[in-house]
């Protein structure tokens, strides 16, 4: 009897283990996901906790890095669901998307190389599986502005090849620090550099305030054991220090805890230190001469548009098929009358209702608010702009020439994916490859290309530094004969530059256009310029005049085959237009005033017509009825 | 989309009518529409000849041509601007565009002038009546017959064209936001409509009565 009663009690404490764990993990909201509804910020003293759950002693000789899914994650938030938001979530197959946005963009001037790279597959870029980039060669090009998590943490998606490196690396989990810590000393170069180091486990903690961090793991042999010296005794410890994390200990309360200065309310600073961009023009070194967004400076934050839930699903500004609430955050949403509904949900944070007067609705058919209303005026030529993501922005040492590769042309008018004209970003691809049976160019393995052709090519990297590296025909045709020799792939290899597919056919140099007959270009939306300096402002000649730069900019094709030449082709390209149709539209705006006065006129002329015979009509009516009544039937 | 509708279900409707109507009256449409460009392929033949007329004869050649080319302006905008957003669905623009605005300050000018040249002659009277009160019925309705309907037809031109040309222009000037441009596209719109449905009236008409002179 007692055994049959311990044996219940034991099933029961069983369940209830069982149950009660599997409540905590299928929780979709911790407890620091749900606001008790007091907008106050709660404040973050916390004990760090290390990746294996450990509470940080600061005190501790060699002091484990705070693991950010253990100390911020685990009892608090939600580390999955939030790992699975926008910025980490690369490797999600449900989530591949046709439309093009920013690309993380390989640039390699001694290999000729300009790839547009995208984990989501956007139309005319490459999955880094198809350059066979692995995920730690991914990281050590991108990494810097990647905040961590999913890719960079998940054992499936690990290169068998570089296991012992991940073990001496960690994992990179998602930093949650990047985007909200609001500590003016968190330093996101910091975290930049310690990702091209492989010190991928401490780069969190060690862009964090209260820690000071040296070493690098790249360096590290495979077998590196941080409480094991004896794995590092073949190490030059002069130029290659094995990482070590000391914390401030006056930081620490006397339960070591430790205070962040987190925000809910994203600094813009943060955001900007992977969404930066800066026109490349003779203000490029002179800040103060650049505007800001208008918004920004209107007092909003970028996360005030740019909102998200618990999952971190980010609102883009855009209509968005999963986030039902998107259209509220795009320009029309805030900024134009809601018709559809009663509830009004327009002029969000006090934002203007433009009138438009004059402007007839076609152009809010075929254009996105952002052609009129953002980027820089529009000029002859076109400006190159720097993007953090592309130029290394913010990073120690990054080249701060306005000319450093790759080149980006912005304020392209581009007709989008969905038929609206908006303004663009654009590179012209161009890169090694081969040609499938369906006539598609893929692009080499790029470690292939860096071993095989660049010896080829023998290109210096700062011969012209600024200019893009041509090089003659017989070069060209020497490097597709070299591949075709070694038949690495069954297809004909190719090079694609400047829109142009180029092969190798009878020792002869040629080409066709291909899928990027036109470059890769991505939408821009900021910075948004205040109303006065619109287009349109000074009427319909700013878009509308003969050589007007919306439809007749000079778009500059970037090759890298001596013979193409210097080309260019004009915006009216990229907006399905036709730059002659639009000189004989233009031109019907100078007589536009004349249309004007000869249609008031007529309108004048028929409004008296019409007056002067209808009272005529009453006249002979009332003198009709008259000899009625006088009984002359006849008249 | 409404718009489409209704200029599908319209013209349609008075295309059909146009078509029973010349039955009825012993002509076809392509005979009227042969008529058409003859007179005018005439007119444009007889234009060398203007200086030797004499004033009554000029005056009756400007009235046949303004009335003439204004028709055939009509024509060409209607085509127009009827390709792109009835038949595609789309704004108008692009080429059509081109077309339709460069014709419209010509067909604004000749209408107007026709209107001066003929409103005299389109002046109703009891001749274009059928059922006149006599001496032995007081009763009084308005019956048109067919020269009075054409008369009407005429009139209710003349009095359409002026929202049509009123709401473009308007359009043109900063005075309208999107709101004000979207119901000034619409009163535009819709009076074109009103004005493809008077033609097509207007040719029946005019077909027919010229068959029962000839």
């Amino acid at each position: 009897m007692i055994i049959k009663n311990i044996g219940i009690k034991v099933y029961s404490a069983l369940l209830l283990f069982l149950f009660t764990n599997s409540l905590i993990f299928s929780q979709d909201y911790k407890v620091g996901d749900v606001s008790d509804g007091s907008r106050l910020h709660p404040v973050h003293l916390l004990n760090l906790k290390d990746e294996n759950g450990n509470i940080i002693d600061p005190n501790d000789e060699f002091a484990l890095p705070f693991s950010t899914k253990n100390t911020c994650g685990n009892e608090c938030h939600n580390y999955e669901k939030i790992s699975n938001g926008f910025h980490f979530n690369f490797h999600d197959s449900t989530l591949i998307s046709k439309t093009k946005s920013e690309p993380w963009i390989y640039t390699d001037p001694t290999t000729l190389s300009v790839i547009p790279i995208s984990y989501r597959k956007n139309e005319g870029s490459f999955t880094p599986d198809e350059l066979k980039l692995s995920t730690i060669q991914f990281l050590f090009r991108f990494g810097p502005y990647y905040a961590g998590g999913d890719i960079s943490e998940l054992d499936s998606l690990e290169n068998k090849e570089d296991f012992l490196r991940w073990m001496v690396s960690g994992k990179l989990e998602t930093n949650c620090l990047i985007c909200h810590d609001a500590d003016p000393f968190y330093d996101q170069a910091e975290y930049a550099s310690n990702i091209r180091k492989q010190n991928f486990k401490w780069a969190a903690a060690a862009s964090s305030s209260f820690t000071e961090f040296k070493g690098n793991a790249s360096k590290m042999p495979d077998n590196y054991d941080i409480y094991n010296l004896t794995t590092v005794q073949s190490i030059d410890q002069r130029s290659s220090v094995p990482p070590k994390l000391t914390y401030n200990k006056s930081k620490f309360n006397s339960e070591n805890k430790v205070y962040f200065n987190l925000s809910k309310k994203i600094p813009n600073d943060n955001c900007y230190y992977c969404h930066s961009s800066i026109i490349a023009n003779e203000n490029i070194h002179s800040n103060w001469k650049n505007e800001e967004d208008v918004h920004l400076k209107a007092g909003l934050n970028c996360v005030d548009c740019h909102r998200n839930g618990i999952d971190h699903n980010m609102i883009k500004g855009i209509d968005d098929n999963v986030i039902k609430e998107s259209h509220s955050f795009t320009c029309e949403g805030c900024h134009t009358k809601n018709n559809e509904s009663e509830i009004p949900t327009n002029g969000n944070l006090g934002a203007p209702i433009p009138e438009h007067l004059g402007i007839p609705p076609i152009h809010f058919e075929r254009l996105s608010c952002t052609t009129c209303h953002s980027g820089n005026w529009p000029t002859k030529e076109t400006n190159f702009v720097k993007i953090s993501r592309a130029h290394f922005l913010g990073m120690h040492g990054t080249n701060k020439a306005d000319n450093v590769f790759p080149h980006i042309q912005t304020g392209i008018f581009t007709e989008s994916q969905k038929g609206k004209i908006e303004p663009q970003n654009l590179i012209w691809p161009s890169f090694w490859g081969f040609k499938d049976s369906l006539g598609a160019a893929n692009p080499l393995p790029i470690k292939f290309v860096e071993e095989n052709i660049r010896p080829i090519l023998g290109l210096d990297s700062l011969f012209n530094f600024g200019d893009w590296p041509v090089v003659s025909d017989s070069l060209i045709i020497s490097v597709l004969q070299t591949l075709d020799s070694l038949k690495i792939t069954e297809g004909k290899p190719v090079f694609i530059t400047g829109g142009k597919i180029f092969e190798v056919e009878n020792n002869i140099l040629t080409s066709e256009e291909e899928i990027y007959s036109n470059g890769y270009g991505w939408r821009t939306s900021h910075n948004v310029r205040p109303a006065n300096q619109a287009l349109g402002v000074n009427g319909c000649q700013d878009c509308h005049s003969i050589g007007s730069p919306f439809f007749a900019k000079n778009v500059n094709i970037e090759s890298s085959v001596l013979s193409t030449g210097v080309n260019s082709i004009s915006a009216s390209t990229f907006q399905n237009n036709n730059e002659i149709y639009q000189s004989f539209f233009s031109l019907t705006f100078f007589f536009r005033p004349w249309l004007k006065f000869i249609i008031i006129i007529s309108a004048l002329i028929l409004t008296v017509v019409i007056i002067g015979y209808f009272f005529k009509g009453i006249r002979s009516i009332s003198s009709g009825i008259e000899t009625l009544k006088n009984g002359d039937f006849k008249n | 989309m409404m718009y489409r509708i209704l200029s599908i279900l319209f013209i349609g409707a008075s295309l059909f009518w146009l078509f029973n109507f010349a039955k009825k009256n012993n002509f076809s449409i392509m005979e009227m529409i042969n008529s058409f460009f003859n007179s005018l392929n005439l007119l444009f033949a007889d234009i060398k000849n203007f200086k030797n007329y004499k004033y009554s004869e000029k005056l009756n050649f400007a009235k046949k041509l303004f009335y003439l080319v204004t028709l055939l302006l009509f024509l060409i905008m209607t085509i127009s601007s009827m390709i792109p957003s009835v038949l595609f669905g789309d704004s108008l623009s692009g080429i059509f565009l081109l077309i339709h605005v460069t014709a419209a300050p010509i067909f604004a000018l000749f209408l107007a002038v026709s209107a001066i040249l003929y409103s005299h002659s389109f002046q109703f009277n009891k001749n274009d009546f059928s059922n006149l009160p006599t001496e032995t019925s007081t009763k009084f309705s308005i019956i048109f017959n067919q020269n009075g309907k054409s008369k009407l037809v005429y009139w209710l031109f003349v009095l359409f064209s002026i929202p049509l040309m009123i709401s473009t222009i308007l359009n043109m000037f900063p005075l309208f936001g999107t709101d004000g441009q979207l119901f000034l596209l619409e009163i535009h719109r819709y009076s074109a409509l009103i004005l493809i449905i008077l033609v097509i009236f207007h040719s029946g008409l005019i077909s027919a009565m010229d068959k029962s002179r000839s």
